[in-house]
Formats: C-alpha cells, sequence, structure tokens
C-alpha cells in the first residue's frame, strides 16, 4: 500500500503560500500545519477503504450527463464595454495588468 | 403571509403590489440594525418592479404567482447592475454584468426583489458568521446565529423582511439556516436548478433552491427555478415544472425509512423528542415507518473534504485582481497584485486555499480526486438498495438548536465537546444524501428552548413532489409554520 502520511513544517508552509501567491501570517502558518496534517490523515482512511472501491468507476455527475457540448454557433456575449465594467482602470478597451515584459528588457 | 395568500390579495384588488413592497422595506428598515439579514437593500429597483406589475394588474393581465411578490437573494447569485458580494473583501464592490438563470427566470415572472442576503464569505460556513459584512442574527433570539450559509435568506423569511427568499446549498446551507430560523427550505436534485451565474465554490455539489413559509411556496417558487438550462453543462435535461398543481396533502401509504444512526446519542435530547414527536404524526397521516440502515461509509467527512477542497481551490483561482476590482496602477508586478488580491480573502478561506491547492497539487495526491468520486459511487450504489424498500428517510434536519453567536471569531470556531459531537451526525444527515445529489426539504416541526426544530425528509433523485407532498400533509396536520418569533 501506498504510504501517504506526510509531514509539513514552516518551512513547507511559507513555500505552498509563496507558490500559490497567498500571504499567510506567522499565526496562519502554525494553523495551517496542523490543518494540512489532518488532511493527510483523511488520506489514510482512502487507503482503508481502497478494496471497496476498486470495481468502481469515478462518478462524475450524479444525474449521469456526459460530455454536454452546446451547438457550435455563436451566440450573443458581453459587449466589450459590459465585459470590463468590474475593473477600475482599463487600456484602449483592455483589461489592465502589471508589465511582463519592458520594451528595453530590464525586469 | 405566503405568497398564495399575497397573490390572491393582488388579483383581488385588495393590496397592491406597491403597498405590499412598502410594507416589505419598512420592515426592512425597522429590523435591519437588529437582524443584519441583508447586504444590499434595493429598494429603488423593487418600488419601480411593484409598480410596473400593478400596472399589469389594472390591464386586467393575467400575472404569475410571484408577480409583485418580494424576494431576497442570496448575495451569491450575480444580478445584473446590483453589487454581487459573496460576503467578502474580495468582490466588495463587485457589480455583476448579467442575470444568475435564477435570478433572470424570477424576474421574467415579475417578482420583486428586495435585496441580496448575508451569507458566509464565498458561502463558507455555517452560521452566517464569517461575512465580512457582520453576523446575522436568528430572528428568534437575536443572540444566536441564524445558521448557514445561506443564514441571512433565512432570518429575512423568519423575520418577516422578505416573503420568501432564494439559497443555496452543497449539503446543508438552505435547509439547516431554514431549520433553525423555523421556515421552509427546499434542496432539489442536484442539476434540476441552473447554477449559471453563482460565484461559484464546489461545483459537484452546489444547488440553489427556496426559503419559504410554507410548502405550497415552496413547490411554486421550484416550479419557477426548475429546468434545463444549456449555460449550466451539469443541468439535467427534464423541465418539470408542475409540483404546485400536483401538491396534495397526501402522506397515505409512503413508507417512510426511519434510520436508527439519526436518532443517536449525537442529537439534542430535546430535539430528538420533538422530530420523533413528528414522526408519530406522519404515521397518523398514514405513512408506513421501516426500519432502515444507512450506508455503512461513514467517512462522508474525507470524501466532502477531498472534493470540496479540490473544487473550491479551482474555483478561487480565478481571483488574480485582473477582471473583478483591484487597482493594476498601484501594483508593480503579477506576484504584487495577486498578494494584494488575495490578502483580502478572510482568514478561513485562506486557510482552506493553501490546504485546497496543496491537496490538488504534488505526485502524491494524484488520484485522491478519483477515489473520492469512486466512494461516491459506492454511496449512491447503497443508497439505491436503500430506496427499494423505502420512498423516503426523515431525520432531523440539524442535531442541535441555533448556535450563540461567536461560535466563530476572529479566524477560528470555537467548538466544544458538545459541538464536536454533532460534526458526524451532520455528516450523515447532510452529507450522506448530498453526495448522491438527492433532493431534500427541512419543515419545522416545533421548538426546543423557544427555539426551532426543522424535520428533514430527503428522497432519492427527483422524488420531489413525493417530498413535498408529504412535508404539505404534515404541514396541514400541524401548525408549526404558524408560528412568529417575537420581533416588534
Amino acid at each position: 500500500m501506498k504510504q501517504r502520511r506526510i509531514c509539513f513544517n514552516k518551512k513547507d508552509i511559507v513555500h505552498i503560500a509563496q507558490c500559490y501567491r497567498i500571504p499567510v501570517s506567522n499565526l496562519e502558518i502554525r494553523q495551517l500545519i496542523s490543518q494540512l496534517s489532518k488532511m493527510t490523515n483523511f488520506l489514510d482512511s482512502f487507503d482503508r477503504l481502497r478494496k471497496k472501491i476498486k470495481k468502481l468507476d469515478p462518478i462524475h455527475h450524479v444525474g449521469g450527463v456526459k460530455n454536454r457540448f452546446r451547438d457550435d454557433k455563436p451566440k450573443k456575449s458581453l459587449s466589450q464595454g459590459e465585459a470590463l465594467s468590474g475593473v477600475n482602470e482599463t487600456y484602449k478597451g483592455y483589461f489592465k495588468i502589471p508589465i511582463v515584459i519592458r520594451k528595453d528588457g530590464k525586469k | 403571509m405566503s405568497i398564495v395568500q399575497l397573490h390572491s390579495l393582488i388579483i383581488n384588488g385588495e393590496k397592491s403590489c406597491l403597498e405590499i413592497t412598502r410594507e416589505i422595506l419598512a420592515r426592512i428598515d425597522k429590523l435591519e440594525s437588529k437582524i443584519n439579514a441583508f447586504i444590499t437593500i434595493t429598494p429603488k429597483d423593487a418600488i419601480r418592479k411593484a409598480k410596473e406589475v400593478d400596472r399589469k394588474v389594472t390591464r386586467g393581465e393575467n400575472i404569475h404567482l410571484l408577480a409583485g411578490i418580494p424576494v431576497a437573494i442570496k448575495d451569491s447569485f450575480l444580478t445584473k447592475g446590483i453589487k454581487t458580494t459573496v460576503a467578502s473583501r474580495v468582490l466588495e464592490n463587485y457589480i455583476g454584468q448579467y442575470d444568475a438563470t435564477v435570478v433572470e427566470k424570477l424576474k421574467k415572472n415579475d417578482a420583486v426583489i428586495v435585496g441580496k442576503t448575508n451569507l458566509d464569505e464565498f458561502s463558507l460556513g455555517f452560521t452566517t458568521e464569517t461575512s465580512v459584512f457582520g453576523p446575522t442574527s436568528n430572528p428568534w433570539d437575536i443572540t444566536r446565529t441564524p445558521g448557514g450559509s445561506s443564514g441571512g435568506s433565512a432570518a429575512a423569511v423568519a423575520s418577516g423582511e422578505s416573503i420568501y427568499s432564494i439559497g443555496s446549498e452543497h449539503y446543508d446551507s438552505i435547509r439547516q439556516p431554514a431549520a433553525w430560523c423555523g421556515v421552509v427550505g427546499f434542496k432539489p436534485t442536484y442539476g434540476l436548478v441552473s447554477r449559471y451565474g453563482i460565484v461559484a465554490m464546489a461545483s459537484s455539489l452546489e444547488c440553489p433552491g427556496p426559503i419559504t413559509k410554507t410548502v405550497e411556496d415552496a413547490a411554486i417558487v421550484l416550479d419557477v427555478l426548475s429546468g434545463f438550462d444549456i449555460r449550466d453543462a451539469n443541468s439535467l435535461k427534464v423541465n418539470i415544472n408542475n409540483y404546485f398543481k400536483n401538491l396534495k396533502p397526501l402522506a397515505k401509504n409512503i413508507k417512510i425509512g426511519i434510520a436508527k444512526e439519526y436518532f443517536s446519542s449525537g442529537v439534542e435530547k430535546d430535539v430528538l423528542k420533538v422530530v420523533q414527536e413528528a414522526i408519530k404524526t406522519l404515521k397518523k397521516l398514514g405513512s408506513e415507518l421501516v426500519e432502515i440502515s444507512l450506508p455503512s461509509l461513514r467517512e462522508t467527512s474525507t470524501i466532502f473534504e477531498v472534493l470540496y477542497r479540490a473544487e473550491v481551490a479551482s474555483n478561487l483561482a480565478r481571483y488574480d485582481g485582473v477582471r473583478y476590482g483591484g487597482s493594476i496602477d498601484k501594483v508593480k508586478s503579477w506576484q504584487d497584485l495577486y498578494l494584494q488580491t488575495r490578502k483580502n480573502f478572510g482568514p478561513l478561506l485562506k486557510q482552506q486555499m493553501l490546504t485546497d491547492l496543496r491537496a490538488l497539487s504534488g505526485g502524491e495526491f494524484e488520484s485522491i480526486y478519483d477515489d473520492a468520486l469512486k466512494l461516491r459511487r459506492l454511496v449512491i450504489n447503497e443508497f439505491s438498495q436503500i430506496f427499494k424498500n423505502v420512498d423516503l428517510i426523515v431525520s432531523p434536519m440539524s442535531p442541535c438548536i441555533a448556535f450563540k453567536k461567536g461560535f466563530y471569531r476572529k479566524g477560528k470556531y470555537y467548538g466544544n465537546k458538545q459541538t464536536d459531537s454533532f460534526r458526524p451526525v451532520v455528516d450523515i444527515i447532510a452529507q450522506l444524501p448530498a453526495l448522491c445529489g438527492f433532493p431534500g426539504i427541512s419543515i419545522p416541526c416545533g421548538f426546543s428552548k423557544n427555539l426551532p426544530v426543522g424535520l428533514q425528509i430527503y428522497g432519492p433523485l427527483f422524488s420531489e413532489q413525493l417530498i413535498l407532498n408529504t412535508a404539505y400533509a404534515y404541514e396541514r396536520a400541524t401548525s408549526w409554520n404558524k408560528m412568529m418569533p417575537n420581533l416588534p
């Protein structure tokens, strides 16, 4: 059986938070360590049930809906103005985003 | 008053929609400082709509049962031109560009939207205390919570600040607050009501539904809400829109499953007594009680944790600060923008997101989501055996009465031994059937320590009519839904 129990320390949490760009305080880090460890316990209980579900297919929709596609016909959608109405700043009718590459090549 | 009663007053010319709307707005004005059921109130739009319906009535036009009747909508449903905040700083000033299908359908039938109701931030929670707009109070005792996450919707109906309301749930967020506030809450079969335009959390579990004062009203609203919607890929291709027409107070010869697991020591004694009394009433109404055992699986919270976490993480990843609010001019880089945006998530959500995201990444977790879906099938298979012998199953909707406020404080839940003991019962009451997408109702069935208790009736997929009829029979035989909280 695959062993899933994993221990987490402060370094792990800081790393995860950095990867996902979510700011966390020291207090939150402590809480997260215990939360993540708890979650790996959940996964242990999955292992216990492995035998029972070996032959079952995963269910993707309780009502049996599969790969629903709509007709490939263009439909009326939001106007450019409407789509942009949720933001404070726009640029020539586009969403504004932080600079990714500068003309002068500087970071 | 109920939708049915008000509709007859309107068409008989005894009361105008404008009068009704003004009365509701006045009540909101009077009670909001105590109840805080609403995040946004929309008096101008409501009055304009009410006048419009009155003109239709004067012209002798046929109007829908919901026409001119005030409704409050959970603030997780998009409303064109009206703020949708999901009770979070992240979307604090977000104004929807379109209506959710549910809202569109209500508008089409001339419903009068009086406002958007409070909820737990991004619907994550069960006491409506994690809202950044402050907690909602339970109208029966304002020192207590209304339940959640659709707590504002339930409190608005119970306090008379709205005639009915719209909520949404993953497993009990409509029905648990309905139970704690002494009103009717209905969760339809998954896919029967479109999710289009709801701020997404756990997509494979989300079910919008009505909160009303009576079973009749629930049937009326469900008729309007249900139906296939091409814009929701998980919407079911069924169009059943005659729940109200076919509503009969009929509990006779219905085989009702009684599972001993629901009547365990994890349920408060007084609540248990009230629910057992309700079951006796169902028997008197001609239902046949059949003892059953629930699916053997007790790891529902495990399955839930995995499905919920994975889906929430993927849904919340969209908040990057580009399309919803945020100030690009003040940030130097993408990194900055993400941090600026995501620092606005409440502490519980931040924790949830980080653990969620961790769950989704890394080789060791790769098959977890699939395993959870297999376990979900296992539960469904076991339930289908149970439903060969019974038509419906009843249980208490909640193992306890409304919690005192302060259960959530400063980013943390303060549980104790007793509240912890409720958890496994909630899992089997709500999560187990929710994994299967089953419909269910909570109806008022009595009081414990002067606070409302709800009776849950649930059944297999598409058993809405049977549930409604049985609940209707119970409601007619009792008078719990006529009880009102002691408010000014």
